[in-house]
């Protein structure tokens, strides 16, 4: 984690409509109520309970750093530029945090961007990444791969 | 690396966790090859792909999709030996996969041999995922395009690229796009009953005017239309009354004739066509883009009416600047987008003429074409006016209500530092109160000291920001 905002350092402005979120490190965030709409988890629950806003929203399933990239990328309108500095772990945080809060939006863009970072990869590579154990026999893996052979032709030359 | 499940990665090991659904959009982003072949990464991911909500049957793709030099692939392709033994490869494994594919699809692509439409193959795939699949997203390319001849001199001895659609075979699509196909008059049958279809998208499509009007009277519900690089056909009509944006690009026709009482957005580049041959009727118009360098077409020949047209020759016909018998598109404009030598004082006046009467410009943005060096005409051009030229942007009592109360953005591009484009950004740099930014895009290796000069002048609007770049950084975009 590079920067977190433990104080509550933030000037109250009130023009702005904000929501107070919890996240899973126990940080207070003050998030403009434009962006909280986006996350349907949130949305649902201030709509139908009309909730005291300074009430903080707990979050237990996402970081305040993976917070704060959100609300970046939402701000910044999903930048392709901004998205490119992420890390694997960051693109990864982002798209179980997005399925979490249930943004839609979001949910599409960072599943394109993580489609774009897989292609052209190997099969292991995708493996690390998502932290699959391949759970095949040598058996079944042979089977599968006769069934879609045009994909798998040459592979093992590489 | 050693990665413990439930090790330190606590919060990401929650990526296993992630419903099916997410990892099939995953995989329904991925290149055809790399979905099939994530069936192999384990258990749970060997039957995702087969869920994929989108499949692109993309030639380059699937024939040894692992053969990573594209070049040579390439050449491969245009080997006619070869071409057969690619189409019957395709065949299979478009047959393959839609046979182990679960559940619906919403949007597919094929791009294909021309093999495959001699055969009627693609034809049989377009029917299967449209009544089996429950598509509402086509997009159909044949591989090899239509040799390329001169667009005025084709005749009809066009190979074989026909592609033969049955009656409504369209009615549950909300999005087609054609590209390097012939389409005869019965084509237009498969557009009937097309209510749903709101995107079309025909590019180097060849076609007869009955053709293409027989498509577009059954496309009552169009909202999006583009037509590029297609030809076959003189006139041109489109008056679907529903189409909010209609892009043209590329065409050689004789006549355009859009009348289109909502049209939102028009977006036209290097058109052919004589200036008089435009007829445009879109009183709503808010954002209007046009781009002519296309300095490669051969069509200049004998008849100076066929030429690519210039944005000033859209700004004589589709105004009241020749005469009121034409509609003024460009009043209630917001956007304006163009091609335009602004040291050109022919064009000037088409500009001066268009910002005054377009009240409402929020956006201007103009490129002035690098290719067409004018120095001599400049010179010449001297004494047509009654007031030396130098003065046209600083004459008085002639001002640009859009200019002064509505402007917010304006981009030159091509900027090179030329009277005509300095006294042009100064006037809106003085005279713009409601401006917001300014962009100069230098046309050379640094930014030109005119441009510079631009920063110290006075401005008419205190939250004005100028911003200069240079052409080779941003034309990127």
């Amino acid at each position: 984690m590079q920067k977190t905002e433990g104080e509550e350092s933030k000037a109250e402005n009130e023009e702005v409509k904000q929501v107070t979120l919890m996240t899973s490190d126990g940080v207070k965030m003050k998030v403009e109520i434009s962006i909280v709409y986006e996350m349907e988890i949130v949305r649902s629950f201030i709509e139908v309970n009309d909730a005291d806003h300074s009430v903080p929203f707990p979050l237990p399933n996402v970081s305040s750093h993976t917070l704060d990239l959100i609300i970046e990328l939402v701000k910044n309108e999903y930048d392709d530029e901004f998205m490119k500095t992420f890390s694997h772990d960051e693109l990864k945080e982002v798209l179980v945090a997005a399925n979490y809060l249930n943004m839609k939006t979001l949910l599409d863009f960072i599943a394109t961007a993580i489609a774009n970072l897989l292609e052209k990869k190997s099969v292991e590579f995708i493996r690390n990444f998502f932290n699959i154990v391949n759970d095949f026999t040598p058996e079944e893996e042979a089977e599968i791969r006769k069934t879609n052979e045009w994909v798998f032709q040459d592979l093992d030359e590489d | 690396m050693n990665s413990v499940r439930g090790g330190n990665h606590g919060r990401l090991s929650m990526i296993n966790q992630l419903p099916d659904e997410v990892l099939s959009h995953i995989i329904s982003s991925l290149s055809i090859d790399e979905a099939v072949r994530s069936s192999v990464i384990s258990k749970r991911w060997g039957p995702l792909w087969k869920r994929a909500s989108r499949l692109d049957f993309d030639n380059r793709h699937m024939i040894n999709p692992l053969f990573q030099n594209s070049l040579s692939r390439e050449l491969r392709f245009l080997d006619p030996n070869n071409a057969s033994q690619h189409a019957y490869i395709y065949a299979k494994i478009v047959d393959q996969v839609l046979h182990q594919h679960l559940g619906d699809l919403t949007t597919c692509r094929f791009k294909h041999f021309r093999r495959s439409l001699l055969v009627g193959e693609v034809e049989k795939w377009v029917e299967f995922v449209i009544l089996n699949k429950g598509l509402t997203s086509l997009s159909l390319e044949c591989e090899l395009s239509i040799p390329e001849v001169d667009p005025v001199l084709v005749d009809l001895s066009i190979p074989n690229v026909k592609i033969n659609f049955k009656p409504k075979i369209f009615s549950n699509l909300h999005s087609l796009e054609l590209t390097n196909y012939v389409l005869n008059n019965a084509v237009s049958s498969a557009f009937q009953s097309c209510e749903k279809l709101t995107m079309l998208k025909l590019k180097k499509v060849f076609m007869r005017a009955e053709t293409i009007n027989g498509v577009l009277d059954n496309c009552l519900f169009l909202e999006k239309f583009s037509l590029i690089d297609s030809f076959g056909f003189k006139e041109l009509k489109i008056m679907n009354t529903r189409i909010k944006y209609l892009e043209l690009l590329r065409l050689v026709v004789d006549e355009i004739d859009v009348f289109i009482e909502n049209l939102q957005v028009l977006v036209l580049n290097s058109l052919i066509c004589p200036p008089k041959g435009l007829k445009i009727f879109t009183p709503k118009l808010k954002s209007f883009y046009y781009v002519y360098n296309a300095p490669t077409k051969k069509v200049q020949a004998n008849n100076p009416e066929v030429r690519v047209l210039k944005t000033q020759d859209i700004f004589e016909n589709c105004s009241h600047l020749l005469g009121s018998r034409t509609m003024n598109i460009f009043q209630n404009l917001f956007v304006l987008s163009i091609d335009l030598d602004l040291n050109n004082i022919r064009e000037i006046l088409s500009l001066s003429f268009v910002l005054r009467s377009c009240l409402y410009l929020k956006n201007l943005e103009i490129t002035v074409p690098v290719n067409k060096v004018s120095n001599s005409n400049d010179d010449s051009d001297e004494g047509t006016l009654p007031f030396p030229n130098s003065m046209f942007w600083e004459r008085e009592g002639i001002s640009y209500n859009c200019i002064n109360h509505k402007l917010k953005y304006a981009t030159i591009r091509g900027f090179r530092g030329r009277e005509q484009e300095v006294k042009f950004a100064k006037h809106l740099i003085t005279n713009g109160n409601m401006m917001e930014k300014m962009t100069i895009i230098c046309d050379s290796v640094t930014i030109v000291d005119e441009a510079k000069s631009l920063l110290s002048l006075p401005r008419a609007s205190s939250s004005l920001s100028i911003t200069m770049d240079l052409k080779f950084k941003t034309s990127i975009v």
